[in-house]
């Protein structure tokens, strides 16, 4: 859509678009140099810390099929919360609704007897269903009864939590396990593997991860469903006056975008576990809205933003081992650029210099 | 030009001015007040009248220029600093507490004290002096909220005067006032001038600007283009001067053909979420071919009005039928199918989204029809194309269909609601203040675009304007609203003039139940 003016200037949209990029640009730059500074205070080999850091994910096999491992869920989580803050609803549930679709896949995945493939669709399913449940409370409390999504959502994932721990430690636990555990998937329940390393064997979740993500993009900028939630997310009460049925539109996101994400928590069972093992939530749907924020929300960004997550991770960990920089290190990093890129101000008045500039040479242009 | 150099009290000279959006507001212009005068600052909407008072009011900081105040060079980085250098701004949307009194308004910011205690009598002591100095008489004690809108305005003035204010700007004050209102505060102003206070008095309405001002200086996108004694030129002079070429605003109208009723509303009350009633029992008809101007001060129940027939708020008592099918229980999706268009008063909130692109904006009442998808699946290519014939038919200017509305002026918004609105060929039309703070041009093309849709679509046209020459030469006939009940009808609009209009606005005259019942078409 770029295209240059006749006499040479940029239009002031360009302008911004053009920021848009910088600022995550620079935001990615500026976190990465306070990696190096914690680095630098905490290593002892710094500089041979920063050269493992840049580059330890692809230094090995076993690094990368680690990255890969690391990617691959956080793909359908980032797109269930890019599709629920594009309407507007800053729905929190993601993490609850993963959990509690890993939980409800492997209810399906541990029933013997269901022949392969049909067995993870049925998975899916079930997790799609149960994650489309919790990510609903909130839209519905919302819309019903004017309860604030943030506040609703954010208090269900304590729910989804401590209800997943019992139904794991109570009625899905294995009784012959030494820990608290389900019983062992069926062999028919589990997803292939891609690739094998010694260390990680990533799934062909990572491929349904990707195909998801086309879809959401699909879904949001090609469809009239997308239409309506992305015009209902931009202003609520033009998309009302305009007759777009705003209730129906929050609700149905609530809907789909918990399914995607009970649908990543199937996906990342049956692609990696033996067995349900998490008493704790495993993070994901955090990460969906670190993610979704750093691809400004729209799901064409997702794979780069979850990549660029992942590879600091990936290295974090190779770090941990071979120097003693805390793991922990990376959250540092991973803060400042979620900081940043919300930060709206930020580079805002170099942004509006060039503008002036701009506009104030294109005037002086056009009077000759 | 033998004028001494001590006249002048203010100078601001070659203020340059350029928003964040790229939008040059002011270029290179040099504005200078007399002491003592009332001088216009006239130019269409967005021509940087606004802009350039608030770089004198410390509410913007220029790119270039500087302001002399009294031959002195002063910075003024906010409204508190103009305070105290004597400067005073009425803006145009009045910056009042509601809930509290005239008194408290008044002193907000520089309370009176008693130890740590507001000092309630000295405040209202205060106010009283004032506003006996200036012969502005006010009530104290009055709760804003109960005033009328031309006792804001002077509770706004008198508060300049009681922060010692010696320049007084007033951004369009007579926008929201009835004519005798206006006269009311044009005999102020010049009891003002009298006592050597210097005034400058924004508008776009020249028989205004002829009638109170000493001296104009006229602004078009963002340069001067002349500054004049008043008495020098004419009306025609400044229009031109404004706009650039000869201006028609008066739009050739066949004659309507009126027919069959297409909106009936029926006994219509309504009580707000305080439980005052704003409509009681109001019937009207609006038929095909035919444009019904709804005139009103604001507040007697226009707003409630278009709210109800547009579908956003629930009717509570009475009827309306659409085409004969009864409004009550739609949805807005459901009288837009029944072929209701609307335009809200309020065009950056109910008229587009700003983040999305125009292509976008303009198909969010017919998205899902055929020919702009197929199965859920938007087409984009002929979604471009309508956009694009949109955009050439209202002639809006942007860098293309793709381009975020945020980045269009006001004039170019209402354009692309206009645009939206009116192709969706509707048999009732609603609009509110379609013009309201947008320029000329677009004003222009705007009302011609609803006199065309009554026509060629022969579409009933409801019309809700706060201008009365909008509704004078835009309506067929005319319905004036008044304390939530309809105080007259006028069919026929010959002889019907704004003074005419205001005294029924006002609530000093009101018409029989006969004649207002001419409005009822069964």
């Amino acid at each position: 859509m770029i295209k240059k003016w006749t006499d040479g200037t940029l239009s002031t949209y360009q302008i911004e678009q053009r920021f848009t990029l910088i600022r995550i640009f620079c935001a990615v730059l500026i976190s990465l140099a306070v990696a190096f500074l914690i680095i630098c205070v905490t290593g002892t080999t710094p500089l041979e810390d920063i050269f493992v850091f840049l580059t330890a994910p692809l230094s090995s096999w076993s690094c990368f099929c680690t990255l890969l491992v690391k990617f691959s869920p956080l793909l359908c989580t980032s797109c269930a919360v890019c599709l629920m803050f594009s309407s507007g609803e800053i729905n929190l549930s993601g993490e609850g609704a993963f959990f509690i679709g890993a939980i409800a896949a492997t209810a399906v995945g541990v029933i013997p007897g269901i022949p392969w493939g049909i067995h993870f669709l049925l998975m899916a399913l079930a997790g799609a269903a149960a994650g489309a449940a919790v990510c609903f409370i909130p839209a519905a409390m919302h819309v019903r009864f004017g309860v604030f999504t943030v506040i609703s959502s954010l208090m269900l994932n304590y729910v989804a939590q401590y209800l997943g721990n019992w139904l794991v430690t109570v009625p899905m636990r294995d009784p012959v396990s030494g820990f608290e555990a389900s019983k062992q998937l069926e062999p028919t329940a589990r997803l292939t593997q891609l690739l094998h390393s010694p260390s990680a064997n990533p799934h062909t979740g990572i491929l349904l991860g990707l195909m998801l993500v086309a879809a959401t993009f699909f879904l949001l900028y090609k469809t009239t469903f997308g239409y309506e939630v992305r015009t209902v997310g931009d202003n609520r009460k033009f998309a009302q006056f305009s007759g777009i049925h705003v209730g129906r539109t929050i609700l149905l996101t609530g809907l789909i975008g918990g399914a995607m994400c009970g649908f990543g928590g199937a996906v990342e069972i049956s692609g990696y576990y033996k067995r349900l093992q998490w008493t704790s939530m495993p993070g994901f749907g955090w990460d969906g809205v670190m993610i979704a924020i750093l691809a400004r929300q729209n799901p064409r960004w997702i794979p780069l933003a979850a990549l660029f997550l992942a590879y600091v991770r990936t290295s974090a960990d190779v770090l941990n081992l071979t120097a003693s920089i805390p793991t922990e290190s990376v959250n540092i990093v991973q803060s400042i650029v979620i900081l940043l890129v919300a930060a709206e101000g930020f580079l805002r008045g170099c942004e509006k210099h060039l503008i002036v500039k701009n506009s104030q040479a294109a005037l002086k242009r056009k009077e000759g | 030009m033998e004028k001494k150099l001590d006249e002048l009290v203010l100078s601001m000279e070659h203020i340059t001015k350029v928003y964040g959006n790229g939008f040059v507001a002011n270029n290179d212009v040099t504005f200078q007040l007399r002491r003592g005068e009332i001088h216009g600052l006239v130019g269409e909407n967005g021509a940087g009248k606004t802009t350039l008072m608030k770089v004198l009011f410390g509410h913007e900081k220029p790119e270039e220029g500087r302001i002399l105040l009294n031959g002195e060079k002063v910075e003024i980085e906010n409204p508190l600093q103009a305070l105290d250098l004597g400067i005073g701004m009425v803006h145009q949307h009045y910056k009042l507490v509601d809930t509290l009194t005239v008194a408290e308004n008044m002193v907000l910011g520089a309370e009176p004290k008693k130890g740590v205690f507001f000092h309630k009598r000295k405040a209202i002591q205060m106010t009283r002096e004032i506003s006996e100095r200036y012969n502005l008489p006010i009530d104290p004690t009055a709760v804003i909220k109960d005033l009328s809108v031309g006792y804001k305005q002077r509770v706004e003035i008198l508060k300049n005067l009681l922060r010692g204010a010696k320049i007084l700007l007033l951004d369009e004050p007579t926008a929201v006032l009835t004519p005798q209102e206006t006269e009311q505060l044009f005999s102020q102003l010049k009891f003002l001038k009298g006592e050597g206070f210097t005034i400058v008095f924004i508008s776009h309405k020249l028989g205004e600007v002829k009638e109170i001002c000493d001296r104009i200086t006229v602004l078009r996108s963002g340069r001067v283009t002349g500054t004049a004694d008043v008495k020098d030129i004419s009306v025609d002079d400044i229009a031109r001067m404004m706009v650039g070429r000869d201006v028609f605003l008066n739009i050739e109208k066949r004659p309507p053909a009126p027919h069959g009723p297409v909106l009936k509303v029926r006994d219509v009350s309504c009580v707000d979420k305080y439980g005052v009633l704003k409509l009681d029992k109001v019937s009207f008809d609006v038929r095909a071919g035919e444009i019904l101007g709804v005139a009103g001060v604001e507040g007697n129940g226009q707003s409630e009005l278009a709210e109800l027939l547009t579908g956003l708020v629930p009717l509570q008592d009475g009827q309306i039928f659409v085409d004969g099918a009864p409004l009550r229980g739609k949805s807005i999706r459901g009288l837009r199918d029944l072929g209701v268009s609307m335009v809200h008063e309020d065009r950056m909130i109910y008229g587009v989204s700003s983040p999305q692109s125009i292509a976008e904006n303009m198909i969010s009442d017919r998205y899902y029809k055929c020919g702009y998808s197929s199965h859920g699946r938007l087409l984009l290519k002929k979604i471009k194309e309508s956009a694009n014939a949109l955009i050439r038919e209202f002639t809006i200017k942007c860098d293309g269909e793709f381009a975020p509305v945020s980045t269009l002026s006001g004039g170019n918004i209402q354009k692309v609601v206009a645009a939206r609105e009116f192709s969706a060929s509707p048999k009732l039309m609603i609009v509110s203040h379609p013009t309201r703070g947008i320029d000329i041009g677009a004003t222009e093309l705007i009302r011609k675009k609803i006199v065309a849709l009554r026509d060629e679509n022969d579409s009933a046209v409801l019309l809700f304007s706060a201008d009365l020459t909008e509704l004078l030469t835009v309506s067929d006939s005319i319905i004036v609203l008044y304390d939530g009940r309809i105080a007259a009808y006028f069919q026929n609009l010959e002889g019907v003039d704004e003074q005419v209009l205001g005294e029924y606005m006002l609530g000093i005259k009101m018409q029989s139940a006969q004649e207002i019942g001419g409005v009822i078409f069964d």
